[in-house]
């Protein structure tokens, strides 16, 4: 805007100058000077001309006045002119030229003046000079002449006459006087003449006066006038004139020379201008094509249509006639109103206004109204343009239907629920296929155990042994199905949490030990020291895999060892992840290598046979490579039929913040000499591993008689061994034998002595009593075991405070407490109930929900077990009535949750409907009371305390008799009794147990070992029952290890207790 | 139109309103051409050359000159002036015309001593004649006019001679539509003083009276004029009357005085205001008694004679002039003489004798 009033500006000045340069360059007139010029000039001529005339007149050449009256009009005439053509020149007074103008005119008049004079003096003298001679002739020789020799005529014609004529001829001051007294004389003679002569005389002295007066008069008259300086001052006129308009051209040229600049310059920048308009016009046509092109795009795509600020639509495409049925006539100066579907609020629009009023681009889904009343959809895009005021002039919409988008989106919206809802449906299906499968499998077993507790005859024991067994077995194929279903209907969770991969590793391994040593395998554990403590991961399902892989190795491998490395893939040890890998090596039949790849696919054995000769489903494989999978890792296998075949899991798995290497206060085992013996050359490796990372020196030796050799060689050469590690099993010599030869010869040696074990035989521990062996380490041992228990051997202090287990101290004695039981199931009722009844609580049975809360309203209950699954009302709701009522009373009951439900969240949803705690059916009450006690504590507590165990192995067992008989009183039947009573169920309880842990049942794992710790503590042995506690505290945890343990302990107990019942008598006499 | 097509006329409109542009300037240069062509100017040379009011004569040493005959004027302006001429609406009681002391036909003059204004007032001096006016160098007998224009003021005004004003006399103008007419035809400005004096005074210096037997004289015709009347001529001239009677009009381009040679007013007595002559208009003491030497043509039809009209005969008339102007004796038979020639001098006015 600014611009344009500039360039107008610019323009007018421009225009303004040119026109001041162009009047200033024709202020002179050429033609006008020319003219004035030649005026001036022709005034200069005519007045000469006059005086020239007036001379011709004086002289007698002219004989009429006539040219001197014409001449003066033509001077007046031009002077006239000049002054009324040009007073700027001729008549201001301050000009020079015009003060002689002036002059001149003064001086025109008075010459003027003067020849009115002249011409009536010369008149007069003319006629007096003509009549003179005439007048004389008359007196002398007229009719009336004087008399001949009268002294009158003397005097007249000798003087008179003369003198008059050398007067006329040569006037002088002498003539003139001699003229004048001729005339005295004659006037005085002449009154004697008569009168008619008389009158002549005097009329000749007349004329003869007037002749000597008026040519004197006349001749200065004359004089005057030619002597008039007015030619002179007009010549001066002239001249200034002439100046005046030299001054004035050259001016004028100054002028024109820069009109001429400036026209020059106006017509290049004009000629600049054209061309720059011309080329903005090809611009502009070449833009406008483009734009034709892309308009007419736009117009085959998208529906276009320009409304004014106010909403008026002025103009729109074919497009929009298309889509919307409307012509164009019935939309321009219409508002899009017209197409108002209803669909929107009003807000929608007003928001959409506000957003364009503010100058914004607008961009949505809008719902528009056909002529002929159906919808359709537009995505729509509104950009205003704004004018230079900043308001909205014009605001262009670019619209795309998307109506069938839209039906394509709502279809999809519309599969996404179907398929969300098929999903639930899955979901709640393989949950309530769990419970559903898992209720009566465990009313089954647990019903089996019940009835094997009870008085049985042998037929009938063997017959619900195969029951249990059986009902086991089936447990173990529906798990997998499950578990198998699960995977595959993507509803398998990996979980993220803490925990220590050697401990689980360990433990894994551990359970599985016996199954191994039963089999005459070596199993061995070879994990990198590199590994961190702490790992982010999900422990349950690696613990399955790896079992899965070791229980196939077991199962094909015959004879040999079978060996499970963890170590670290090269890789960087400070990122935020490490590669895991676990391998499971055996020294097994093998796979062909076609049957390399199908092992992994679902249902796949290496052939038919297998199944038959080492039975399984064939699935634990598939879900092992499944739970791989899931985790981002990868499965392979390395196999040679007949040698062996290895598996590797490789996995990625997240540090946690605070991981540590395994780090162990070794400082004080720097540089000790170790003597490691053992057959198998796998174990003598990971043995001088670990002692060679504790800085150690070990030595190892395959055979008990290298053994010695070694020693008596060392002692010899000086070199102590401060330290001998001996595997129990080995042939010839084994490494009993070992230890007793040492006996024998104490100079060998007198380091401490660690025994290693892959079993643990019975009669091993008091053997090592025996022998003064220090620790007893079963295989296979952890990094941590074996270093703990060389500290401990060695009488060190294991610093590793950190390894100790925070026990989850309990409230040990029962008391009898006031229980409501919700449960909709008759098995699980009186499973429940009996459970409860026989660790001597009261207990009340609600068959649902509605009648929980009658019955809490009516009853004082201590503890509300609720089924969750019931009909009526369930678990929930029932909760959340109690606790809205409690609201107003205030108070709180401890409501259980109870539920077959081993899935995830299952606490935290009973939790969060208002329950203190969860457990899973079958009811344990020790769990129960840890549950209730656990309403304080967080699971996270609970799930931490699962994970960090460093196991110590209570390597030996005492069996003190006397404390025994102390807490009996003495009572040998009692004892006897109890003996009994240990003997029956202790198998029992370690079934049950077994298959709370394989179902992964924690309540009942717990129930279980809490039943047997009770067992065992009437025996005094803590070690045992710590065992069980151990198995019984660690919610979740990895129980084989313990488990393996506490088999093996219970056996030896009840070998002990056999070897004291015989001997009992004795200790009564005594 | 689609919103596109705005820029697309837009664009190529420039073309097309140039055109009309041009098309326009054209047209309107062709009207300007035609409308603004300069009228053709009269032809000059048909015209007679008036310089300040005077017929412009061609230049002659002799005494004097024949009147140049076919001297051409402004046909319309004569024809005007001619009926404001005779227009009685010029004098206060429309009883007064310019033609009532200037007859055409009886020489230019009324041929009263002095002339009779309106309501019947004398005026002080003798009328001129209007014949031949055009060829004298002032009007009036003291000279107070330098043009004929001027000299319309006079009388018009004179309260002893038409008595009005100029306002009247345009009042009385407007009011006629022959008159709008007239002056609408010759003047853009129609009726105004101006271009009154102007049309009279076109007409009045269209009354010249060339052909007479003078004239056909001087022009080469001897036997124009009698024996007596040549003899008259020669006197005439011997005599000393070309002194002052001399040039196109035999007179009227100078001023003398009055009694050059005697005492005329003194001779005469009653001396009047106008006697004063020139020095009424300079106050000038040498300029008094001096007076226009008038036009001797067709002095023989405008007795009486001198500014007093005291003359009623040539032959008076010659006597006064010899003794009081040229301080001669001039004889009887002389007289006689010159009287004839005089007669000669009468010309002829529109083609018809005086």
């Amino acid at each position: 805007m600014r611009a344009h009033v500039f360039k107008l500006l610019g323009v007018s000045v421009l225009a303004c100058l040119l026109g001041f340069f162009y009047y200033k360059s024709t202020a002179i007139d050429a033609k006008q000077h020319v003219k004035i010029s030649s005026e001036l000039r022709n005034l200069h001529q005519l007045e000469e001309r006059l005086d020239q005339f007036a001379l011709q007149r004086r002289v007698g050449i002219l004989r009429n006045y006539d040219p001197l009256v014409q001449i003066q009009q033509q001077i007046q005439s031009i002077i006239e002119q000049l002054s009324v053509a040009h007073p700027v020149l001729f008549l201001r007074d301050e000009s020079e030229l015009s003060r002689h103008f002036a002059e001149y005119i003064k001086l025109r008049a008075e010459k003027r003046e003067l020849i009115e004079t002249f011409k009536s003096q010369n008149a007069v003298l003319r006629n007096s000079v003509r009549y003179f001679p005439v007048a004389v002739q008359n007196l002398l020789e007229g009719p009336n002449h004087i008399k001949d020799g009268d002294p009158l005529e003397v005097e007249v014609r000798d003087h008179l006459l003369h003198d008059m004529l050398v007067y006329q001829i040569n006037p002088s001051e002498t003539g003139l006087i001699a003229i004048q007294d001729s005339l005295a004389r004659i006037a005085e003679r002449a009154a004697l003449y008569p009168p008619d002569q008389k009158q002549q005389i005097d009329a000749l002295i007349m004329h003869a006066g007037i002749m000597v007066a008026y040519k004197d008069e006349t001749d200065r008259t004359l004089a005057s006038i030619l002597g008039s300086p007015s030619t002179a001052v007009l010549d001066e006129v002239f001249n200034l004139y002439s100046l005046k308009f030299e001054q004035a051209e050259h001016e004028a040229n100054l002028y024109r020379f820069w009109l001429m600049l400036f026209a020059l310059f106006g017509l290049i920048y004009g000629v600049y201008s054209l061309i720059r308009i011309s080329k903005a016009r090809d611009e502009l046509n070449k833009s406008v094509t483009e734009l034709e092109f892309q308009k007419f795009a736009l117009d085959q795509h998208s529906i276009v249509s320009i409304a004014d600020r106010s909403g008026k639509i002025l103009y729109t495409n074919d497009k929009f006639t298309e889509i919307s049925q409307y012509q164009r006539e019935e939309l321009i100066g219409q508002d899009h109103r017209l197409l108002n579907s209803g669909y929107h609020p009003s807000s929608f629009f007003k928001e959409m206004w506000q957003t364009i009023g503010h100058g914004e681009v607008w961009q949505g889904e809008v719902k528009n109204r056909r002529k002929d009343g159906s919808f359709y959809w537009v995505d729509s895009t509104i950009v205003p343009f704004m004018d230079d005021d900043g308001k909205p002039i014009r605001y262009v919409s670019i619209r795309s239907d998307i109506t069938e988008r839209k039906q394509a989106e709502a279809d999809m919206l519309r599969a996404k629920v179907v398929a969300e809802e098929a999903s639930q449906a899955k979901s709640d299906f393989l949950a309530n296929m769990s419970h559903e499968i898992r209720t009566p499998m465990n009313g089954i077993i647990g019903m089996t155990e019940l009835a094997l507790d009870t008085e049985l005859n042998e037929e009938q024991r063997e017959f619900i042994g195969l029951v249990k067994t059986s009902a086991d077995s089936l447990l173990t194929i529906v798990n997998d199905i499950l578990d198998f279903s699960k995977i595959e209907a993507g509803k398998m969770e990996i979980e993220d949490i803490e925990f220590c991969p050697q401990d689980m590793l360990s433990q894994t391994v551990r359970s599985t030990a016996l199954r191994a040593h039963q089999k005459g395998l070596e199993l061995l554990l070879d994990i990198d020291q590199a590994i961190p403590q702490r790992l982010i991961g999900d422990p349950g399902r690696l613990r399955q895999i790896i079992l899965n892989l070791i229980g196939n190795a077991i199962k094909f491998t015959e004879q040999g060892e079978i060996v499970v490395r963890a170590s670290l893939r090269e890789g960087d040890d400070e990122a935020r992840h490490i590669s895991l890998r676990i391998s499971v090596s055996d020294t097994g039949i093998g796979i062909p290598a076609d049957k390399q790849q199908a092992i992994f696919e679902s249902f796949s054995q290496a052939d038919t046979s297998t199944t038959r000769k080492y039975g399984g489903t064939g699935l634990g494989l598939t879900i092992t490579t499944r739970l791989v999978e899931l985790m981002q890792g990868h499965i392979r296998v390395e196999s040679e039929v007949g040698k062996g075949s290895t598996f590797y899991v490789e996995l990625t798995l997240q540090r946690t913040s605070q991981s540590v290497k395994p780090k162990f206060e070794a400082g004080k085992l720097a540089d000790m000499n170790v003597l490691v013996v053992d057959d198998n050359a796998t174990n003598r490796e990971i043995a001088v591993k670990l002692l060679r990372g504790w800085k150690m020196n070990p030595h190892a030796v395959e055979s008990g008689e290298q053994a010695i050799a070694e020693l008596d060689r060392a002692s010899q050469v000086g070199h102590e061994y401060q330290l001998l590690l001996l595997d129990v099993r080995m042939p010839a010599t084994d490494g009993f034998g070992v230890v007793e030869h040492l006996r024998q010869h104490p100079a060998l040696t007198a380091a401490p002595i660690m025994m290693l074990t892959s079993e643990g035989q019975r009669g091993d521990a008091a053997r090592c009593k025996e022998l003064g062996i220090g620790a007893y380490l079963l295989k296979p041992f952890a990094q941590a075991e074996l270093f703990a228990a060389i500290m401990n051997t060695l009488g060190l202090e294991n610093l590793d405070k950190a390894s100790l287990i925070t026990r989850h101290t309990l409230q040990q004695s029962k008391r009898s407490l006031r229980v409501l039981l919700a449960e909709d199931n008759s098995v699980n009722q009186t499973l429940a109930t009996r459970l409860l009844q026989k660790f001597g609580h009261e207990v009340d049975v609600a068959a649902n929900g509605v009648i929980a809360v009658e019955r809490w309203k009516q009853g004082a209950y201590d503890l509300i077990l609720m089924d969750v699954d019931m009909p009526e009302l369930n678990g929930y709701g029932a909760t959340a009535q109690i606790r809205a009522a409690e609201q107003l009373s205030g108070s709180h009951i401890p409501i259980i949750g109870l539920t077959a439900h081993a899935m995830q969240g299952a606490r935290e949803e009973c939790i969060a409907h208002g329950m203190d705690g969860y457990l899973t059916k079958p009811i344990d009450t020790e769990a129960l009371w840890v549950e209730l006690e656990g309403v304080k504590t967080t699971t996270s507590a609970l799930a931490e305390e699962v994970e960090h165990k460093v196991g110590q192995e209570p390597a030996r067992f005492d069996f003190e008799i006397e404390r025994v008989m102390g807490l009996m009183a003495g009572d040998r039947a009692l004892f006897t009794e109890m003996v009994r009573i240990y003997r029956s169920d202790y198998p029992k309880y370690l079934a049950s147990l077994d298959a709370a842990i394989k179902t992964e049942d924690a309540e009942q794992v717990r129930y279980f070992a809490h039943t047997i710790k009770g067992m065992l503590s009437v025996f005094a042995v803590e070690e045992v029952a710590d065992i069980a506690s151990h198995i019984e505290e660690q919610v979740g945890a990895d129980h084989r290890a313990d488990q393996q343990a506490l088999v093996y302990a219970l056996q030896w107990l009840e070998k002990e207790l056999d070897k004291h019942v015989d001997s009992i008598d004795e200790l009564l006499t005594d | 139109m689609k919103c596109w097509e705005w820029g697309q006329a837009h664009v190529f409109k420039v073309n097309k309103s140039q055109r009309v542009l041009f098309t326009i300037l054209v047209v309107t240069l062709c009207i300007d051409a035609v409308l603004w062509w300069p009228a053709p100017t009269e032809k000059t040379e048909d015209k007679a050359l008036v310089v300040k009011s005077h017929i412009t004569i061609p230049l002659s040493m002799a005494i004097t000159q024949p009147i140049p005959s076919g001297l051409k004027f402004d046909s319309k302006k004569v024809a005007l002036g001619r009926a404001l001429f005779d227009e009685k609406m010029l004098s206060a009681n429309d009883s007064v015309a310019c033609s009532n002391c200037h007859v055409l036909q009886a020489g230019g003059t009324d041929n009263l001593v002095r002339s009779i204004g309106i309501n019947g007032a004398q005026g002080g001096i003798n009328a001129p004649t209007v014949l031949n006016s055009g060829f004298n160098f002032v009007q009036f007998w003291d000279g107070r006019a330098a043009t004929l224009e001027d000299q319309i003021d006079g009388p018009v005004m004179h309260p002893k001679e038409m008595g009005s004003t100029w306002p009247q006399v345009l009042d009385k103008l407007n009011k006629s539509d022959r008159y709008q007419v007239a002056f609408s035809d010759i003047y853009p400005d129609k009726i105004s003083v101006a271009n009154i004096k102007d049309a009279i005074a076109t007409f009045e210096r269209s009354l010249v009276t060339p052909d007479s037997r003078f004239d056909r004289y001087l022009r080469g015709d001897g036997s124009a004029l009698s024996e007596k009347e040549k003899r008259g001529y020669v006197l005439f001239q011997d005599e000393g009357c070309v002194s002052c009677h001399q040039g196109i009009n035999l007179g009227g381009n100078m001023y003398e005085r009055m009694g050059l040679m005697g005492d005329y007013f003194g001779d005469r007595g009653d001396p009047t205001e106008a006697d004063n002559g020139r020095f009424n208009v300079t106050q000038k003491e040498a300029d008094r008694y001096y007076f226009r030497v008038p036009s001797l043509r067709n002095i023989a039809k405008t007795a009486p004679y001198f500014h007093d009209g005291s003359a009623q005969e040539l032959t008076q008339a010659v006597r006064i002039m010899g003794r009081y102007q040229l301080g001669r004796f001039i004889a009887e038979e002389d007289v006689s003489d010159i009287v004839a020639f005089l007669n000669t001098l009468t010309g002829e006015l529109e083609g018809r004798g005086l």
